[in-house]
């Protein structure tokens, strides 16, 4: 059954056995490993025994002639209330035409049933990243909404995402090729 | 009243045979599936050979040896996501993939608590619980039904007191389909590509269906 996840989102938790190297308690986000004697060793003090205890394990070990080393501990920061993003209106859209600044596209509304719209959008509106995406044919998503942050501070936000996938090899490139010609053949349109 | 939308997250969930150490953010962006400055940019949690936990700017995901699961809590990049999926598994096209599920959770604020009290009523009669429990009170309701298309699979509904806003009402669909012949990915890819969007359409129709019967 595929795993539908839970309702924060943040509760993904891995409970290994502690020789696997990595123990991660769900609640306090703190990853370690248990203890290694190379790590610290110093001669001529006491052996002592030595508890460690987080939410999902605890552990209770002796170092029979060497003395006690302490755990790597490495304490994640327990995650916040998230980001969120309730949307008003999105479109998905195709780049038309480019121009210096700013390009043409057409829009499929995709919170109501409403004919498509061109618009002419600002480069400025898209991110660095994304700028070489912008191009003839690329299709990218327009969301308008309002972002809540982990503060609860509210903003009106537009985000335009432009779709990435891989692109052709130049073997599949062929491929398609050859078979839109055999296609092409086989209903005599030659 | 009718209840306020308070957030929506949706997330694709596929089950099959991953080697997590591939899914590292420098490994996305070498491939194109997201920027440079974003991935540099991702917050890492954990990459170890046995789980990935890392998170892009708008959605994180979590690998182990047999689940990846993509989520995020912002609408704009839901679309995103879902090619983000399709661009990896085009790449990873001889993955052993089997099962899915696109989920869509969905919290919502009811305006009084008679209001909440009354919807949980209505889906889960108390009365045959009376004598039995004291004050029984819905904790969570799950219903299975089947599939409209010709995929096996289910559809899953779940129903909860929203721990994120109170008084509220926590939605979650399970649209779940799974191969009958082997190990597929390209085939659920294909699926995954024709068929998302309207899987997501209607899983929130049917919470809004659900909405509707509050108040």
């Amino acid at each position: 059954m595929s795993l539908a996840l839970p309702q924060n989102c943040d509760t993904f938790a891995i409970e290994e056995p502690v020789e696997s190297g990595l123990v991660r308690s769900p609640s306090s986000g703190v990853i370690w490993s248990p203890p290694s004697e190379a790590l610290v060793k110093r001669k001529g003090e006491a052996t002592q025994n030595f508890t460690l205890s987080t939410e999902c394990a605890s552990m209770h070990t002796t170092l029979q002639e060497e003395p006690y080393s302490y755990p790597c501990v490495v304490k994640l920061p327990v995650e916040t209330r998230p980001t969120t993003f309730v949307a008003l209106q999105s479109w998905e859209g195709v780049v038309l035409k480019v121009q210096e600044d700013s390009f043409w596209a057409r829009l499929v509304n995709l919170s109501e049933e409403l004919p498509d719209e061109e618009a002419e959008l600002t480069l400025d509106e898209i991110t660095t990243d994304q700028r070489s995406l912008v191009r003839e044919g690329a299709v990218f998503y327009w969301t308008i909404g309002y972002e809540e942050s982990p503060s609860r501070e509210r903003a009106r936000k537009s985000i335009i995402r432009f779709r990435r996938l891989p692109a052709w090899t130049p073997k599949e490139l062929k491929a398609a090729e050859e078979e839109a010609e055999r296609l092409r053949d086989s209903l005599g349109w030659g | 009243m009718k209840p306020s939308l308070h957030t929506s997250s949706h997330s694709i969930v596929l089950l099959g045979d991953f080697n997590p150490k591939i899914f590292q953010p420098a490994w996305f962006a070498c491939e194109g599936l997201v920027g440079k400055n974003e991935a540099e940019a991702a917050e890492i949690e954990v990459i170890h050979a046995e789980v990935v936990v890392f998170a892009f700017q708008g959605f994180k995901l979590q690998v182990t040896r047999d689940r990846f699961i993509i989520s995020s809590l912002q609408e704009p990049y839901f679309a995103p996501m879902r090619d983000l999926v399709l661009g990896t598994f085009e790449l990873l096209r001889h993955t052993p993939v089997n099962r899915m599920g696109i989920n869509v959770e969905r919290h919502y604020r009811v305006h009084t608590e008679e209001e909440w009290h009354s919807f949980g009523h209505k889906l889960t009669p108390k009365q045959i619980w009376n004598g039995i429990l004291e004050e029984p009170g819905m904790r969570s309701v799950v219903i299975q039904g089947k599939r409209k298309d010709s995929y096996n699979g289910w559809v899953l509904m779940r129903v909860d007191p929203s721990p994120a806003v109170q008084p509220g009402v926590f939605f979650q669909v399970n649209d779940h389909l799974e191969l009958d012949h082997g190990h597929s990915s390209p085939e659920l890819m294909e699926i995954l590509r024709t068929s998302w969007r309207d899987s997501v359409k209607r899983s929130v129709g049917m919470i809004e269906s659900l909405v509707e019967e509050i108040g």
